[in-house]
Order: C-alpha cells, then structure tokens, then sequence
C-alpha cells in the first residue's frame, strides 16, 4: 500500500478571483495562458478567457514550456505537498531548495530599498502568482511582515496539476548528530492501536456521551475513560502526555470514527473497524494526520477549551499550532529522507528554527508539561540583542512545545524513539521508528512487509494470553481484543489478555467465528494452543448456540394451508421470512396483523377497584390479562392475588401499570394505581385512635407551638389548627388549658374531607408534624382561646 | 404429560389463539432443551419479558421488551446468539 506524502492536500476546487484583479493583471495573465492576442481583450474577455482554461495538455505544455527552469521547480513543490501548500511549508521548501533569497535585512542602510526592489523582482512567487500560475487568496496578497518574509497558502493551477512532476524529497542536514543513544524508548504500532482500541471499547461501551462545545467529551466521560482506561499520564511520568486517554479521542473524532450530529454523538463502529484493520503504517500515518490538525488537544498541555479568552488565553490557538506542526512535520520529513541517526534534540530544533526562520512559529505560551531545559534556554539572558538572544529564547517557549510534541505525542504515537546521548551531562536525543520513517517518509520510503503470520502470543492453561506487542502487529492486537480482555491497564511491550466466556461472546456476536478465533490462536502462538483451553472456547461457543433472540420475526399463528414457506414451530404456529405490513395485509385477509413495535390496542376498561372489562382484543391482550388478573363473571378481575402471582413471575409494578396504561381505554385510576404498588411493595400506613387538640385562635396556636411547656405533652402538629395529644398527657394538658383559661368543648365535628386545605408549608412548626392521617380522629377536644 | 410440560405449562402457558394472527417484528428465544426453557421462566429477571410458549423450546418475548430481554439474558451470565430477522 503506498502512502501519499503526509503533508499533501486534497485537491479543492479553486476560485480564481478574477473578478478582484485589474485590467492590466488580468491582461498580463491572459496574454500568458492565451497568447499575445488576449492584449486586445478588454476585460470581460480575459476574464472568459481565462475562466476557460482546463487541464487541457495544449495549455499545460504551453505554459510551462513559458516558464523558467527554477519557476517550474518552484512549481514542482505544489505537486509534492499540493496542489494547495500551506504558507509555512512553501516558505520553508523555497529556501531549503534555494529558490528564494534571504531577503535584505538592514532596513537602515543606504541601499535597502533598492536591494529590497531587487530581491522582490526575482521573487519567483509572485511572478508565478501574477501569471495566475499559482493561485491565492486575495487578502494574502501582502504576505510580508515587518521582520521576515514568508509566503501565504497557495494552490496550483488546476490546468497544471497533472503536467508538472513532484519535486524530489528533501533530505535533513543535521548540524549535529549522536554516535549512540542511551535509555531509548519507543511504542509499537500495536500498542497504539491497543490504546485507541481501548479508548473507543469504553466510547463504545457508554453508547453516546455528553460533550462539550468544540465536541470534546465533558468532564464526566473524559473521568470515565480515564478511569476505564487508565494510560499514564504527565502527572505520573513528564514524558507521558497531558490526558492521554483524550489525545486518543481527539484522534477518532479527527479521523471521522465518531458520529457527530445533532444528537450525542457514537462510534462509527465499520469506520472504527475499517480504520484497524489497515496495514501498521496506514493506520499511524491516519494518526499522524489527525494530529497535525487536532485543535483541542495540544502537545505538552492535554485538553484545551474550545473558546479562549484573549486576556487570559487558556491554549495555544489551534491556526498557530497547525503552522507549528505542519513546519515540524516538514522537517521529520526531511529526517525521514537522511540516513536515521540519533539527532540531539535542541540541536534538531535550533536547526530547525534556522530552516523556517521566514515562517517560523511563534506563540505566547510557557507552561508545557515536560521542559527539557535546554542550553542556550538556560542562558537566553546571557546573550546580547542579535539572532542568537532571539533563538535562546525561542528555544525557552516554543522549542518546548516542539520538544513535547516529539518526545512524547510522536513517541507516543509510535513514530518516534526517544533517547539521551551518552555523554557526561545526557541530553534528549530522538530518531525516528522505522513507522515514522515510513509515515514522513512516503511516499518514496515504503513500508517492509511483515509476514502476516508472526508468532508473538502465548496461551496458557490459565485462559490467559501473554502478548508481545513488539512483534505485532496493529491489526493482528486488535483482532486479539476482539475476543480476549485486556487484564493490565498499563501499557507496554508485554500484555497479558485473558479468555473469558464473555469476551468471546462479544466477538462471536460481532460476527467473528469460533474457527477464526482458535485459527487466529494457533497461528500467533508461539507455543501448541492447551487442549484445555480449546475445550472451553468450543464450549463457551456451544453455549451461545443453545440460547437465541430471534428479532424482528413474523410469526404467523394460524392454519398452515396458507404458507408456501415458513419454519413449524407447532402445528399452528409458522416462523417466516420478513414481510412488509401492506404485503401482509394482501396475503393474509382475514387474519389479525399485529405489530409488535406499533401501539397496543386500546380495549380495556376499568374501575378504580380492578374490574375489568375487554371489547375484542387478541392473543397479546389476552395473554397480558391472564397475566395479571383473575377470571370473573363479567370479565376479570384485578386483585392481589393476580398480582402477587405476576410480581412472582418477575413483573414489576411498572411493568404491570405499563400493560394497563397501554391497554386501558382511559387514564389508569389513581386508586387501582396505589393498589397495585402496594400489592407488589411494602408500603404501609398506621392506623389508631388518637386524642386531638383544635385550637382556631391563631395567636394561641402560635403560642401553644412555641410553648415549651406544652412541647412534652404534644405528639404532632397537624396544620392549621390541629395538635395531636399524647394519650399519656392528656389530663395535664386539660389542666394546663383550663389554668390559662381555655374553655374546652369536648366534641367536634370535623369538616369533610376536602373541606380543608393544608398550609402545612407555610405553618412555622416548633413540633413535629404528622404527615397523613387516614382516619377522623374518634376523640377531639376542642379549645377556645 | 411430563413433569416437565407440566412445570413449562404453569410458567408459561402455550400460546392458543382465538383466531388466526399475523404477528410483525416479534421476537422469541429459542433454547436448545425444554429443561432450559423452563429454568430461563423460572428466572425472575428473565420471565418477566416472557409472555408465553410457541412450542416447547421457544417462547414469544413481550412486545416492546426485546432489547430489555437481551440485556436481562447478558445480565443473568447468559450468552444469547441474538439474530435480526433471521427465522430460520
């Protein structure tokens, strides 16, 4: 499988702008793509003219036989990394490749602005631009700032893009590199893939998720991976990255495996597959890609907002970072194209400043999760005002973010080995993997083939698999997780999975087969499958076999005269293949069609005491009635014996008021709802005879409550007027009302039920309130204030 | 009778309708044993998505429960095949 160069754009389509440029620009492109005769165009004609132009070759031939030597190399960068290039890229090739000059510098001197006219007369870029040979956006006309020139993104005539070979790669002059490396650390590509792999099982496993602006996962689900996954991060090990189980999110969504829509959003569960099931270096050069334009999550710092504040800014702003990486991207490549020693990191990076110097990158942000330290960082202050000062302290702010985003995201993604130099005082040294050759190499560089059928698994007796990722590789690991659970959280070369009956369920019900399972253990295992654990996996299989859901079947209940074809279950009853409502109406008149995803029918009818009646119905409404009710003389009857017999079957009382509120021509009564919760609960009330004090003065009511004399005595407070009487105390209390002067009546007639309203809320009770009381009380006083 | 049917019968009842009916997007669990059949009715968890027997291995899944079913059986430790629209 050849890949194409890392940095390559699509081809979009192009908007030429005509319409913005002048006569005279508009005839000096003309007369070029159409010959001297567009000289007498007017405007409108260049512009049809030039709107005509396609990918003819006649054209194409024609044009380029036009241009210089160098403007066709220039050119030919579009082809390697375009059509379209982004301006850090283009800025960066032009140099390296000699093909622009170092612009004047000494804007004091005498001569600067006729060097300046100088230098931008033989500015190959904007000949190419004028000529509509190379393509931009308006705006980016002025490309130059004050203190460097870079150029802006620019795309590739259409009419050019197949005429024009791709320029050949560049290769990394290192102005320093490393006899050995000490300490090395690196990933393979399986167990990246094993850690995207998890990430996505936990995705998975929830369903959807709640996210948060920019579709980044909430706090809670971002919890629940890092506790479901559990990778290392930058708090345990600096070299680890900041919210490790996030960098991988960000990884799918950028690759398109979730689903984003109006709703939560899910895994795309064929992409996901689709995506792990490519060769090792398919799969890291995809990743390679979704990290380079991964807005919110940076190197060196993790998960970051997707709205910044300018006074505050909480991240690096995602355009900056993509020049970044794009310009760290163009280097690797260049690496991948030397022969791959050992490069002293801040040595690499102070080379690399010098290569992009015209487009360098530069954004205000310093607290990275890993500093290395470096020299000239170490000294910035040290340095007089000159290019050197400007460099050591670029190598203290954005150096760091390059040295996390190769020490840690790129080593994290298998395409870099990091090290430090064997020297006295070690300093950080990298390589890249043979992966990362391949990824930043392509597409010259192409990938060797593995044999498909390495040996790097061992099963044992125990059920488990002892796997050695290093052998891997990444689809041969996530085939294997398919069917077997990871038993360590940690990653590293060696992992150890388990069997389990579960875990090959899974991948039988995703469609793998028991002989794909044992032939993927027989041919990976370094050793003879156990007997053993043979015996279980085809047992485990054979269980699922005895126990199956049928969904979605149409069952046919009736004579078997009418069924061409059709699975007997009884001498009635017909499993057959799936048919549409309509063609059903058809071929069965007469029959009664049920939908089992449709509404039930609506035929019962109830009182408040569960006598029930039913107007036609069929066999799921008899069959749900016979459920939980009992037959009567006039249809049936629900009762708590039907019900205890339903809640022994498992039902719940949700279950049961579901039925009815489905079935029931009307609302459910209220009663027979309580009914039926108490008869599948345990709720229970009291019932006794209690002495009760009414008290309609609200001034002595207010003091009765206060009363910490009366408080002993008093059993609750039943709002507005009402106080229960301890049965105890009730001649105390009588005593002590008449001490203060109450006159006591010793009956009352309480109001009907409804007749009172209860401000229990806004009664400011000093004693505890009776919640309910379910009888009138037999015995009352009543008081008089 | 066998003590069986006998069990299968006071758990979950054969279907016998009134009249011919067409049922759509229904869905059964079909066991291998009878004997399993009876011990998944007997199972709280699990008879309580089960409305009635078809034949004495299979049985019709209350309409609207079928996803809650599949979950139930997983629940319990069982590991059912669950095929869609597959009668055969």
């Amino acid at each position: 499988m050849k890949l194409s160069h890392i940095l390559q754009s699509p081809l979009r389509v192009v908007n030429l702008e005509l319409d913005v440029l002048g006569s005279d620009a508009l005839k000096r492109a003309a007369r070029f793509w159409v010959g001297k005769e567009a000289g007498t165009y007017n405007k409108e004609k260049c512009i049809a003219a030039l709107t005509r132009i396609t990918g003819g070759n006649d054209a194409a031939c024609r044009v380029l036989a036009a241009l210089s030597e160098k403007e066709r190399q220039t050119l030919a960068i579009f082809t390697r990394y375009g059509p379209t290039v982004p301006g850090g890229v283009l800025t960066a090739e032009m140099y390296a490749r000699g093909l622009a000059q170092m612009p004047p510098k000494h804007k004091f001197s005498e001569r600067y602005y006729q060097s300046y006219h100088e230098w931008q007369k033989n500015d190959l870029i904007r000949e190419l631009r004028e000529k509509l040979v190379l393509i931009g956006n308006s705006n980016d006309m002025y490309y130059s700032r004050s203190y460097n020139h870079g150029y802006p993104q620019l795309t590739l005539h259409p009419a050019l893009v197949k005429a024009v070979a791709p320029a050949a790669p560049l290769s990394w002059s290192a102005s320093r590199v490393c006899a050995e490396a000490v300490g090395t650390g690196r990933r393979s590509s399986a167990e990246v893939a094993l850690d995207l792999w998890r990430v996505a099982a936990v995705l998975r496993s929830t369903g959807t998720w709640p996210t948060v602006k920019g579709d980044s996962p909430s706090k809670a689900t971002r919890a629940r991976m890092r506790k479901e996954v559990g990778l290392r991060d930058a708090e345990k090990d600096p070299l680890s990255p900041p919210d490790p189980e996030s960098l991988y999110y960000e990884l799918l969504h950028s690759m398109g495996l979730i689903k984003f829509g109006n709703q939560l959003p899910w895994i795309r569960e064929e992409a996901l597959e689709r995506q792990l099931q490519q060769p090792p270096a398919a799969q890291a050069w995809h990743w390679a890609r979704a990290w380079l334009y991964m807005p919110l999550w940076q190197d060196g710092i993790g998960v970051v907002p997707e709205r910044d504040s300018p006074s505050n800014p909480v991240r690096i702003e995602p355009s900056e970072l993509y020049h970044a990486r794009e310009l760290l991207v163009w280097a690797l490549c260049g690496v991948a194209h030397s022969s791959n020693r050992w490069l002293d990191l801040e040595i690499f990076l102070r080379d690399l400043r010098r290569a992009t110097q015209e487009t360098s990158f530069d954004f205000y942000w310093s607290s990275f999760a890993w500093d290395p330290e470096f020299e000239m960082a170490r000294k910035k202050e040290e340095y007089p005002a000159g290019e050197d000062r400007m460099l050591a302290f670029w190598l203290d702010c954005e150096a760091v973010w390059a040295a996390n985003a190769i020490m840690v995201t790129l080593v994290t993604l298998g395409l870099v080995e990091r090290g430090q130099t064997n020297d006295k005082k070690p300093r950080p040294c990298f390589r890249l993997t043979e992966l990362g050759c391949v990824v930043f190499g392509a597409p010259e560089v192409e990938a060797a083939l593995k044999p498909e059928d390495a040996r790097f698994l061992t099963v044992q007796p125990n059920l488990e698999v002892v796997a050695y990722l290093e052998s891997a590789d990444a689809r041969q690991i996530c085939t294997l997780s398919r069917f077997a659970s990871g038993t360590t959280r940690a990653s590293g070369p060696v992992q150890t999975f388990a069997l389990r009956r579960e875990s090959l369920y899974r991948a039988l019900e995703s469609g793998m087969t028991l002989d794909e399972v044992r032939g993927f253990l027989i041919k990976h295992g370094k050793t003879e499958l156990p007997a053993n654990v043979e015996r279980m996996l085809s047992e485990w299989a054979g269980r699922r076999e005895s126990l199956a859901l049928r969904m979605k079947v149409v069952l046919a209940l009736g004579p078997a005269e009418t069924r061409t074809r059709g699975r007997a279950l009884n001498s009635n009853v017909f499993l057959l293949p799936s048919i549409a409502m309509k063609t059903a109406a058809k071929e069965f008149a007469g029959w009664t069609i049920l939908d089992h995803e449709g509404k039930p029918e609506r035929t019962w009818t109830t009182n408040e005491l569960g006598s029930l009646t039913t107007n036609g119905g069929h066999s799921i409404s008899q069959l749900r009635l016979a459920r939980i009710a009992d037959r009567a003389a006039a249809g049936w009857q629900i009762t708590r014996q039907s019900v205890g017999r339903a809640r022994t079957s498992g039902m719940t009382a949700d279950q049961i008021l579901g039925w009815l509120g489905g079935h029931l021509t009307a609302e459910v009564p209220a009663l027979l709802e309580v009914a039926v919760r108490n008869w599948t609960g345990r709720q229970s009330i009291k019932l006794s005879q209690v002495q009760l004090l009414r008290i309609m003065q609200p001034q002595a009511k207010e003091a009765l409550l206060h009363s910490a004399t009366f408080r002993p005595f008093l059993g609750g407070h039943i709002p507005p007027d009402w106080f229960v009487v301890r049965d105890e105390h009730l001649s105390e209390v009588r005593g002590l009302l008449e001490r203060l002067g109450f006159t006591i009546g010793d009956s009352l007639d309480p109001p009907p039920l409804g007749g009172l309203e209860n401000p229990a809320k806004d009664s400011p009770a000093a004693v505890d309130r009776t919640n309910s009381i379910a009888k009138c009380p037999a015995r009352t006083i009543m008081a008089a204030g | 009778m066998t003590a069986l049917n006998k069990i299968l019968n006071s758990l979950l009842p054969l279907l016998e309708p009134d009249g011919p009916e067409l049922h759509l997007n229904a869905a059964v669990l079909e066991v291998a044993e009878p004997a399993q059949l009876a011990e998944l009715a007997a199972d709280p968890r699990i008879g309580r998505y089960l409305l009635t027997r078809l034949s004495d291995t299979i049985a019709l899944v209350d309409p609207g429960h079928a996803r809650e079913m599949e979950s139930a059986l997983l629940d319990a430790g069982h590991t059912p095949k669950v095929l869609t629209g597959d009668w055969e």
